[in-house]
């Protein structure tokens, strides 16, 4: 399924989430390209947002 | 130099246009009444398909030390991925072909400045030529 929308920095941004029903760990290579397809710096900078509720960008 | 028509007159003559179209013509129809407005193209679907095939899609491949897959195709920012080849492939096909309904359901947001993706028209056509068919995308994807 295709997750799109677009950033407080105007920037729109897309990508793949394939439903695994309770769950998978993504592999380094996926979790990457949902990085850069987000626009984030790297992983850590994803996984750092992810587990931040306040951080807004 | 290109024929260019109102709508009236192309309305009256469309057999004629049609049979120009799939001669390899390519008919440009305006509003008429105002010097500014925008034109549309009747052209053979044929040759449509022809230029479109031209846009190559070329599968990026890579496999994680857990041995899962990923594939993506940076001509229209989508990836795929699994535990397997065929399992990435069928979740890049399948989000191709979602990715091929959105886009053609709003072309102007596409196009528009923010978002930028108008250069993935012709390689989602391709995929929309496709109907659907997860098997004809793969194809058309080189997967």
């Amino acid at each position: 399924m295709l997750w799109r929308g677009v950033g407080l920095d105007g920037q729109y941004r897309q990508t793949t989430i394939h439903s695994h029903g309770d769950g998978i760990n993504l592999s380094a290579g996926t979790a990457k390209k949902i990085a850069e397809q987000l626009k984030f710096k790297d992983i850590d900078d994803m996984l750092e947002f992810l587990n931040d509720r306040h951080r807004k960008n | 130099m290109m024929q260019m028509l109102k709508s009236g007159d192309a309305r009256d003559q469309f057999s004629k246009l049609q049979r120009d179209a799939l001669m390899g013509k390519e008919i440009l129809v305006g509003n008429g009444k105002q010097n500014d407005s925008p034109f549309i193209s009747i052209i053979s679907t044929q040759y449509l398909d022809a230029i479109t095939e031209t846009f190559i899609f070329s599968p990026e491949w890579l496999q994680d030390e857990d041995g899962s897959f990923t594939v993506s195709l940076d001509e229209i920012d989508v990836i795929g991925y699994g535990d397997t080849r065929e399992e990435a492939i069928e979740v890049l096909a399948t989000a191709t072909i979602e990715y091929a309904e959105l886009y053609f359901t709003d072309l102007q947001f596409y196009f528009s400045s923010m978002v930028n993706r108008g250069s993935h028209y012709p390689y989602l056509r391709r995929i929309a030529r496709c109907n659907g068919s997860i098997d004809k995308v793969k194809q058309v994807l080189g997967t």
